[in-house]
């Protein structure tokens, strides 16, 4: 008896395996699983021959039928593993694509020129230790003009074509007023800057009505012009990225007293004797100086205690020079062909 | 202000190379902002001396000159000037000489004649306007040394004292250490004294403290010599007569303004200085006419105004060629009084612009003779004994002190009293006293500038020079910078909206009422410039979405399409709080039009339309962290198409508005497609922003997904059907997506399918199916109960 059962399991055994070896698709290998490891396996048949064998034979067919079991299990999922595989290979094998079509277009927008440039300043100033404010356009003559020391009919508001509006307002012509504002809010030592748009009565190539400014000041117990210009200088060379040959000149600022402005050597092209030639000059690029004790006094310090430089830059004519332009109308014109340029 | 390089370094008696002396006066703040060769640069162009001219045969105006240019020897040049004769003094260009406007003077041959340079007119090398012969210059000048340059300086409001040829020499000097001291008249005077032929009364010592004048006889009025007009004209003016033109040249010579008058025209010989009447008018030298104020200051005689104070004179006592007797004046005047005057008519001359930034009281009476001098000598005019001088009480200046351990403090220099005082003395202070730890000085009268002990450090650092203050870096404390909100906002807002495809625009915040009002914007709370550049630039923009179509207009025309724009700018308008007449907000604007993609060869473009713009908006309120918003078509802005255009609300607070620009707007721009508009108010938001996000748990659980097709009253807004749906489906809805909108057909009239996926989930188990029929079944009765709905699959079944 046991002799024929495992006689017919070795069969089963080795006709199944070359069903296994033989078969084409993963369908096919279902069947073959079915017949031979489901529950009415013919394997599972031949075990249920058991019961008439003798107590010693049972588990001798029993462990024969295990191994059969093994063997078909491992062949199946071994067929069944190659057989996924061929199948994702034919699949691949007819995924070719033409890589050399265009993509699609996933467009995003940026911010404009001169909002790049007012992030980069704002950066370095934040990583210098300065805090940012921010203040109203629309002023009145004391914080624009008086509490920066610019009494009325005084002669430095010729620097200052103004804009005015009914009911004694103007348009600030500086961010200078957010410097008083700051200061009557704070205590020093305070280093504080502010970006904004200003407006003055000027229209040509290099002047527009209305521009942005960057102002700054820093005020403490001792701060020196040399912190001025120790201050400055690493600010043009962080915002231009690389080491600039600056120099420092008297001016005059009603609100500043010692002034200077800032000159930063920069290459241009001149034309020379009828060739265009690469030279440096020295072109404005800041204003700045100490902090005038008026001004002090206004933002409610004793100037005799503290000192303080304050700076403003112009963010068009810092633009300009970092892209090499000519002329500011092109900032407002809002061109997207310029505006994606950038 | 234009100065010859010439003059300037004869004044301050130094020789010097032009664009080294250039810098150094930028470097001591007298900033030299271009300059116009006239060879002092090049050494191109040079004095000579025509020695000898004969007429060019077969050509009716050419000369063939021998010319002595020094050094650079006798050349023989062909001219073809009218004026050139034997003797004269002009101006040489020599072969390589650039004359401004790039023109290259070569060695050629002119008619057979070899001509080896160019002399020059006036107009050819931009020393004046002059083209009708060469440019004579004074029998004095150094033939063979290059000619000149012109310095365009930039004075600052607060150095009057630099207004003039000797001012600037001063300053130059004192940087050499010298001191220069102005010239000293020398009259010969008639034996009658001023005083029994001329009166005068100041009748407001206020504006005009001091005034004093001379009077001359004699004078024969003419031409000025060639030495005066040349330096005229050096300064960009145009001589007149031998007596104006003295004036002039004693105004750039010290900065003094001086007025002549022809005083047989001066009614009485009276000279009253008053306030004028209101609403009296005169007739200026440039025969303007003009009607007075009460705060203009005038000169007048007996009965009518003759000069307007510090700013012009009048056409009634111009020196004219038949004036015999003049009378001479310098006055100080009240710097403020002169700029009102000034101002208020919308003069500016080089008398008021000096006045107004206060001239120097004690050379009144210097720069009076020092003409007087001069127009004697060049009229023949005797000079009537004495001077008229009012006196008065004059601006002082008060002494000042300089703590030494400040000012070595601030300049980070080690300074001591005697050197500070030393540099000083040469721009004219005065050493009151000093010792170790203080410098008390006296600045002179020509620099009212100076009130202050940082006022005195900077002329120590100017003359020290900014450049050799060392640079040091600052240290503050490590506070760290809490960003305010506002910004932080418009920062995430510009990131959010970029990344939707918008591309930044800045625009000018002043715009026209045409375009406003071609907008359809709201103009009823405009504010407007008092000043406006033009009309295109005359009130402040009460929104920012008229720039903006303006922006995406104009791209149109440069073939630049489907057009995705924004900007965050400020708005303003008027109020009625007479203490804050005026509000500004942050706006968010941004405009669309055209497609959302491009044609592509695997997707088709679609146009951009109301529900794409909707979609932004939410996209971008969300990435600031607001989570909902809601719609509605409620109190439309007349800026939006009545039925295509949305408020959008975050909880019951209006925070802007979307939609498709009003036809009529788009019409009144010349614009033919759809432009979908987007105006949000950024301070508004931000009060909606929350702090910070609290943590929810992401549910374990699995979810349970239904879809329902509900049919309603095509009228029926979804956002109601939405609102309720999220209402009964409460915390377990997860999520809810209307994926269908259907009309037509298969569908009875007047009535859309409105098909929602719903996702439930529960945060602590699974959901059990008899739940969700619950709430489905809950959800359309009350669908059914207010909009009268019924599910689709409902009807279907009864048909």
């Amino acid at each position: 008896m046991l002799e024929t059962h495992i006689v017919s399991l070795d069969k089963i055994q080795s006709e199944a395996l070359k069903a296994i070896r033989s078969a084409k698709s993963l369908k096919a290998m279902d069947e073959i699983r079915v017949k031979y490891l489901g529950k009415k396996s013919v394997v599972n048949s031949v075990m249920r021959g058991m019961k008439d064998l003798t107590p010693l034979e049972k588990p001798i067919l029993g462990q024969r039928a295990n191994v059969t079991k093994e063997t078909l299990q491992k062949a199946v999922s071994e067929k069944l593993k190659e057989l996924e595989q061929a199948e994702v290979q034919g699949k691949i094998n007819k995924e070719g694509l033409d890589v050399t079509l265009p993509g699609l277009p996933i467009e995003r927008g940026r911010s404009h020129p001169l909002t790049r440039i007012i992030e980069e300043v704002e950066d370095i100033f934040i990583s210098m230790g300065f805090t940012v404010e921010d203040g109203p356009e629309i002023e009145d003559d004391f914080h624009n003009f008086e509490a920066l020391n610019i009494p009325p009919h005084h002669p430095a508001r010729d620097m200052h074509d103004t804009f005015y509006l009914p009911g004694e307002r103007l348009l600030r012509t500086h961010t200078s007023p957010v410097q008083v504002r700051a200061m009557q809010r704070n205590k020093p030592p305070l280093a504080v800057i502010s970006v904004g748009k200003v407006y003055r009565v000027d229209q040509d190539p290099t002047h527009s009505p209305m521009f942005q400014q960057v102002e700054g000041f820093m005020i403490d117990k001792k701060i020196t012009f040399g912190n001025l210009k120790g201050a400055l200088h690493q600010f043009i060379t962080t915002l231009f990225g690389e080491e600039k040959e600056v120099r420092f000149r008297p001016s005059y600022f009603p609100f500043t007293e010692p002034s200077a402005e800032m000159d930063v050597k920069w290459q241009v092209s001149r034309e020379i004797d009828g060739v265009m030639t690469e030279v440096e000059e020295w072109l404005e690029i800041l204003g700045a100086g100490m902090i005038h004790p008026e001004v002090m006094r206004y933002g409610g310090y004793d100037p005799n205690e503290y000192t303080g430089f304050a700076f403003g830059a112009g963010i068009e004519r810092l633009a300009l020079l970092k892209y090499g332009l000519k002329n500011l109308r092109v900032f407002f014109e809002n061109d997207v062909r310029f505006l994606k340029q950038f | 202000m234009q100065l010859s390089f010439r003059w300037l370094t004869h004044m301050a008696r130094m020789t010097s190379d032009p664009l080294n002396l250039a810098e150094r006066l930028t470097q001591i703040g007298i900033e030299v902002e271009s300059i116009l060769d006239l060879g002092a640069v090049s050494g191109k162009i040079v004095i000579a001396r025509v020695t000898a001219v004969s007429p060019i045969e077969e050509t009716d105006h050419l000369s063939l000159c021998q010319v002595d240019a020094g050094p650079h020897g006798s050349l023989q040049v062909v001219c073809g000037a009218p004026n050139v004769r034997e003797g004269m003094i002009t101006v040489l260009a020599l072969p390589g000489a650039i004359l401004p406007g790039d023109k290259v003077i070569k060695q050629t041959k002119v008619h057979g004649v070899e001509s080896n340079g160019m002399l020059c007119s006036g107009a050819e090398i931009k020393f004046n306007a002059d083209a009708s012969g060469v440019l004579e210059l004074p029998a004095d000048y150094p033939v063979g040394e290059p000619f000149d340059c012109f310095y365009d300086i930039k004075v600052t409001p607060n150095r009057a004292d630099c207004l003039s040829v000797f001012g600037v020499a001063r300053d130059i000097a004192a940087l050499e250490g010298r001191e220069l001291y102005p010239h000293q008249a020398r009259l010969r005077e008639t034996m009658d004294p001023i005083s029994l032929s001329v009166q005068v009364t100041v009748k407001d010592k206020k504006a005009c403290p001091r005034y004093a004048c001379r009077m001359l006889r004699k004078v024969q009025v003419g031409e000025s010599p060639v030495w005066l007009k040349r330096a005229i004209e050096s300064f960009g003016l145009r001589p007149v007569n031998n007596v104006v033109d003295v004036t002039n040249y004693v105004l750039i010579e010290y900065g003094h303004p001086l007025h002549a008058f022809d005083l047989d025209r001066v009614l009485n010989r009276q000279v009253i200085v008053r306030k004028a009447e209101e609403g009296e008018t005169m007739q200026l030298l440039d025969e303007r006419e003009i009607t007075l104020t009460a705060e203009d200051l005038l000169i007048c005689d007996k009965e009518r105004p003759i000069a307007l104070a510090g700013v012009m004179g009048g056409a009634n006592s111009e020196i004219s060629s038949n004036t015999t007797t003049i009378l001479l004046e310098s006055a100080y005047f009240d710097p403020v009084c002169v700029r009102r005057t000034a101002g208020r008519h919308d003069l500016s001359t080089d008398a008021s612009y000096r006045f107004e930034r206060g001239t120097d009281y004690k050379q009144t009476i210097p720069s009076l003779n020092r003409a007087t001098q001069l127009i004697a000598e060049l009229t023949g005019a005797e000079v009537v004994k004495g001077a008229i001088d009012t006196g008065g009480s004059m601006p002082q200046t008060t002494p000042i002190t300089v703590s030494i351990p400040r000012a070595s403090m601030i300049l980070e220099t080690e300074l001591t009293p005697s050197a500070i005082a030393n540099k000083l003395i040469h721009l004219g202070f005065e050493t009151v006293r000093s010792d170790r730890e203080q410098l008390i000085v006296r600045p002179p009268t020509y620099r009212q500038d100076v009130t202050l002990d940082v006022d005195i450090i900077e002329e120590i650092a100017r003359l020290h020079g900014y450049d050799y203050i060392n640079e040091s870096i600052p240290y503050l404390p490590a506070k760290p910078f809490t960003q305010p909100p506002l910004r932080t906002l418009r920062k995430a807002i510009r990131k959010a909206i970029e990344r939707c495809g918008f591309w930044e625009t800045i625009n000018y915040s002043f715009t026209s009422r045409d375009l406003l009002s071609k907008c359809r914007a709201p103009l009823d709370k405009v504010v407007e410039l008092l000043n406006p550049l033009n009309n295109d630039l005359a009130v402040m923009r009460t929104a920012l979405i008229p720039s903006l179509v303006q922006n995406a207009i104009t791209n149109t025309r440069h073939s630049n399409e489907n057009l995705r724009l924004y900007e965050i700018a400020k708005v303003y308008e008027r109020t009625d709080d007479p203490s804050e007449p005026y509000f500004e907000e942050y706006r968010l604007a941004y405009v669309m039009t055209g497609q959302i993609a491009l044609d592509h060869w695997r997707d088709k473009s679609r146009a951009a339309d109301f529900y794409y713009l909707k979609g932004i908006t939410e996209s971008v309120m969300n990435e600031i962290g607001i989570e909902t918003i809601t719609v509605d078509a409620e109190d439309l802005p007349s800026i939006l198409h009545p039925g295509r255009g949305a408020r959008v609300r975050v909880g019951d607070d209006v925070v802007g508005w979307i939609g498709i620009l009003h036809p009529m707007a788009a019409q009144a721009m010349d614009f033919k497609d759809d432009i979908l508009v987007a105006e949000l108010r950024i301070e508004r938001i931000l009060e909606h922003v929350p702090d910070r996000k609290e943590y929810k748990a992401v549910g374990r659980y699995p979810k349970v997904s239904r879809d329902i097709a509900l049919i309603v009253d095509h009228g029926t807004p979804a956002g109601q059907i939405q609102s309720i749906i999220q209402e009964l489906g409460g915390e377990l809805l997860d999520e809810l997506h209307l994926f269908d909108v259907y009309e037509g057909d298969r569908m009875e009239a007047g009535k859309k399918s409105l098909a929602y996926a719903m996702t439930f989930r529960a945060p602590d188990r699974t959901l059990r199916e008899e739940e969700i029929d619950e709430i489905q079944s809950r959800i359309v009765a009350a669908l059914g109960q207010q909009y009268g709905a019924v599910l689709r699959d409902q009807t279907t079944a009864k048909n």
